[in-house]
């Protein structure tokens, strides 16, 4: 009688180990589903939020008869006479420039600038990112007028294209 | 209680517990899924996005390339035979593993002249 309750105890044992195991590992698996999606969340947001930024740069500078002014593999510049006064102010967001800048730890950073106000849309670009000008054939353009496409990096896995040149 | 009454319950217990560790394991192998599609779905209009605004703005040059896990096609059809070059390009974008799933397509008219 001794030995089959040891036995029943050691069964009741295991299966309890089993069961706790199980839910311990579920409860990990749900964390990590959790965190997964928080992360895809946050990336969709992060890169929509960016990419309306552009949409609306872009979009309000062609729309008014504006330019690329200036496209390197750092800078894309827009400018654009929003106000139609005949005049480009370049201290406000007539001139709209996205910048990649260096920051530490070999990341970089995507910044806009309207006029000469600038804010970081996004600091954890890998440390090759860049910005690249395309002209109407592909190439990578050599002169800002000559820019068509331009492709922007958005968040550290993606990248924009952005119509530079409605008129091409 | 008899003996026989709490091998039952025993049973019952047990049964419940398995159901409950598979039913929760269901719906996290679901929740999974759920979130891998999302992830997917996203980089495939992104990129049907991304290739669009190419064709859109470099209409003559080869369509920019496609990351190594999606296949991209660009087609065009004419759309209006009085403006030269008028067509309809049609972007897909399809995970190249699997050409057979529903595919991500974007149009758009571009007008493409090119010399």
């Amino acid at each position: 009688m001794i030995a089959s309750s040891l036995l029943e105890s050691a069964a009741a044992l295991a299966i309890t180990t089993i069961v706790l195991a199980t839910l311990t590992a579920a409860l990990g698996a749900s964390g990590v589903t959790s965190h997964g999606a928080w992360e895809l969340a946050h990336r969709m947001a992060e890169e929509r939020h960016v990419e309306h930024l552009l949409d609306a740069a872009f979009a309000r500078t062609l729309a008014a008869g504006g330019a690329v002014v200036e496209c390197t593999d750092r800078t894309i510049a827009l400018e654009a006479d929003l106000d139609g006064n005949g005049t480009v102010d370049a201290n406000s967001s007539e001139l709209t420039a996205f910048t990649v800048v260096d920051r530490t730890g070999g990341r970089r950073a995507l910044t806009q600038h309207l006029g000469r106000q600038s804010m970081t849309l996004n600091d954890t670009l890998p440390g090759d990112a860049q910005i690249r000008c395309v002209d109407a054939y592909g190439a990578s353009a050599t002169s800002a007028p000559l820019t068509r496409v331009v492709e922007v990096p958005v968040t550290a896995t993606s990248t924009r294209m952005m119509v530079a040149d409605f008129g091409a | 209680m008899s003996e026989r009454g709490s091998g039952m319950l025993d049973a019952v217990a047990a049964t419940a517990v398995a159901l409950t560790i598979g039913a929760a394991a269901t719906d996290l192998s679901g929740a999974l899924h759920t979130l891998s599609m999302v992830a997917r779905d996203a980089d495939r209009l992104g990129t049907a996005r991304n290739v669009l605004d190419h064709v859109v703005g470099a209409p003559c040059a080869p369509p920019p390339a496609c990351p190594p896990e999606l296949a991209c096609t660009v087609s065009y059809e004419p759309i209006a035979a009085s403006v030269a070059g008028a067509a309809r390009a049609t972007v897909t974008v399809t995970p190249a593993a699997e050409p057979a799933a529903i595919a991500v397509r974007l149009q758009t008219a571009v007008v493409a002249v090119c010399g």
